[in-house]
C-alpha cells in the first residue's frame, strides 16, 4: 500500500473552516485492504477526510504527523498491535492533551472482548464489516463534538546532513539506516521493560544508544526525546518517563516510515 | 597502518570501519575486554578509537590500563564520546587518552584527528627504530671493547704462535 507520512494525501486540503465542510479527519487502521477501501469510500461519501494505515507502525506514524478526530482500529490483526498502539496514543494525550475517539473493529465480537477493548482505552466497538448505517451511528458522538484542533507535524529528518556525515556515500547510508532500523525495536522494548521493572540504568543505556544514532542520522526531535530519557535514567527519576517513551515510539514510527521509502 | 575501532554499537562500528577502511587496516572490537586483548598483542594496533561507554571495560579504563602496561604504553588512543562537557573531556584525557571525538562527529574532523594520530604514531615508530639502532651500535661497541681488551695482552706480548700451534695439533 503506497503510504507516506510527509505527503499525507490530506495535507493540501486540511482546514478547520466549517464553511468548507470538509468533515472530520479519520484514520482507518486496518490490515484488510478491501475493508479499508470500502470504509474509506463510505466515509468520503459522507464528507469526511480519510487516511489509511495497514499496520501499527503506520498508524502511529500518521497519528504523530496529523491530528485526527476519529480512529477506526482493527483489534485482531497482529501487525496492528492495536493495544500497544492505543497505549502510545493515550500516553501522549496525557502529556499533550486532547482525546481522539478510537473505535475497535473485530470479526469476532463478544461482550467479554468489548469490555476488554473499553478497558484498554477504546471509546467504541464494532463488528466487521461496518455498514453505512453502523458507520453513521458510530460517527454520532464525533459529529456533535467540537472538532479537535488541527495540527500537522512534519517529521524533520535531515537526510542531507546524514549523507554528508557519510561523505556522500548513499550505499553506506542505506546500510547504516538498516542497522538503525534493525536495532530500534529491541532498544524501545528494553526501555519499556525498564519502566515496568523500574530499572533506570537500563533505560539510560538504551536511550543513550538511540540518542547517538538519531543525532548522527539528523533526526533531531527524536534524538532530543531520547536524550531526556537518558537523563531521567541517570537521575533515577522515572515518573514522567512513560509519556516520553510513548512519544519516542511515535516519533520513531514516523522516522521509520520515511526511511523505509528510500 | 593498523587501527582498532572499539565500539559496541554496530551502527557506529560500521561507519568508522567504512570511513577509515581506505586509509587503514581496520580491526574491530565489540566491547572493552576484546579491545584490550587486541591492543596488548605483540603486533597489535598502535592506534585505536575507543568508545567511552562499552560493556566490559569502558574507554577510559582501557586508556588507564594501556598507559600502565610498558610494552603498549605509547599507543595513540582516541576516545569516542558524546560527553562534551569540559569536566568529562578532562576526565578522559586524565585517564590517558591522547585525543577525543564527540558524536555526532563530522567525517572531516574524524579524518583530521586520525591523520594527526597517524603522524604521531609514525614519528614514534621512527624514533623507536632510531633508538634501537643507537642502542644496537652502543652494544656492539661495548662488545668489541670487551673482546679487544681480552686479546690485548696476547697481542702485546706477541705470543700469537702458541694458540695456533695448539689448534693445529688438535686437528691432526
Amino acid at each position: 500500500m503506497p503510504w507516506s507520512v510527509v505527503s499525507s494525501p490530506l495535507w493540501g486540503q486540511l482546514t478547520n473552516d466549517p464553511s468548507k465542510n470538509t468533515g472530520r479527519r479519520i484514520l482507518i487502521a486496518e490490515n484488510n485492504t478491501a475493508n479499508s477501501i470500502s470504509m474509506s469510500r463510505t466515509l468520503a461519501s459522507l464528507g469526511h477526510q480519510v487516511v489509511s494505515a495497514s499496520d501499527g507502525r503506520q498508524a502511529l506514524a500518521e497519528c504523530g504527523a496529523l491530528s485526527f478526530d476519529l480512529i477506526f482500529m482493527d483489534t485482531e490483526c497482529p501487525e496492528m498491535e492495536a493495544f500497544a498502539t492505543i497505549l502510545a496514543i493515550r500516553e501522549r494525550e496525557k502529556a499533550e492533551g486532547g482525546h481522539v475517539f478510537i473505535i475497535g473493529m473485530t470479526e469476532h465480537p463478544s461482550s467479554e472482548d468489548r469490555e476488554f477493548c473499553l478497558a484498554q482505552g477504546m471509546d467504541g466497538y464494532s463488528a466487521k464489516p461496518v455498514s453505512r448505517e453502523e458507520l453513521e451511528v458510530l460517527l454520532g458522538p464525533v459529529a456533535v463534538s467540537e472538532p479537535l484542533p488541527l495540527w500537522r507535524r512534519p517529521v524533520l529528518w535531515d537526510r542531507a546532513k546524514a549523507l554528508a556525515r557519510l561523505e556522500g556515500n548513499e550505499e553506506l547510508l542505506r546500510e547504516v539506516i538498516g542497522i538503525f532500523l534493525d536495532g530500534k525495536p529491541k532498544l524501545l522494548a528494553q526501555m519499556e521493560q525498564a519502566l515496568v521493572e523500574q530499572k533506570p540504568r537500563i533505560l539510560e543505556v538504551a536511550a543513550h544508544g538511540l540518542k547517538a544514532e538519531l543525532a548522527y542520522l539528523g533526526v533531531l526531535e527524536a534524538s532530543e526525546t531520547a536524550r531526556h530519557l537518558e537523563e531521567m535514567g541517570k537521575k533515577q527519576e522515572l515518573d514522567n518517563a512513560k509519556v516520553l517513551v510513548a512519544r519516542l515510539r511515535i516519533q520513531l514510527s514516523q522516522v521509520d516510515g520515511i526511511m523505509r521509502q528510500i | 597502518m593498523k587501527l582498532l575501532v572499539a565500539e559496541d554499537d554496530p551502527f557506529f562500528r560500521r561507519i568508522l570501519q567504512q570511513l577509515l577502511g581506505s586509509e587503514f587496516e581496520v580491526s574491530t572490537a565489540v566491547d572493552g575486554n576484546e579491545a584490550w586483548k587486541m591492543l596488548k598483542l605483540e603486533d597489535g594496533p598502535r592506534l585505536a578509537i575507543l568508545d567511552w561507554v562499552m560493556p566490559g571495560m569502558t574507554g577510559p579504563e582501557i586508556c588507564r590500563l594501556v598507559r600502565t602496561t610498558p610494552r603498549v604504553a605509547s599507543a595513540y588512543l582516541i576516545l569516542l564520546t558524546d560527553k562534551n562537557s569540559a569536566a568529562d573531556i578532562t576526565a578522559g584525557l586524565r585517564a590517558g587518552a591522547d585525543d577525543y571525538l564527540t558524536k555526532p562527529f563530522d567525517p572531516g574532523e574524524l579524518r583530521a584527528r586520525v591523520g594527526m594520530a597517524r603522524r604521531i604514531v609514525e614519528l614514534q615508530t621512527d624514533l623507536a627504530t632510531q633508538v634501537l639502532a643507537l642502542e644496537d651500535a652502543l652494544q656492539r661497541e661495548k662488545l668489541l671493547q670487551t673482546r679487544v681488551s681480552l686479546f690485548r695482552p696476547s697481542l702485546l706480548t706477541g705470543n700469537l704462535a702458541s694458540p695456533v700451534t695448539a689448534v693445529a695439533e688438535i686437528s691432526k
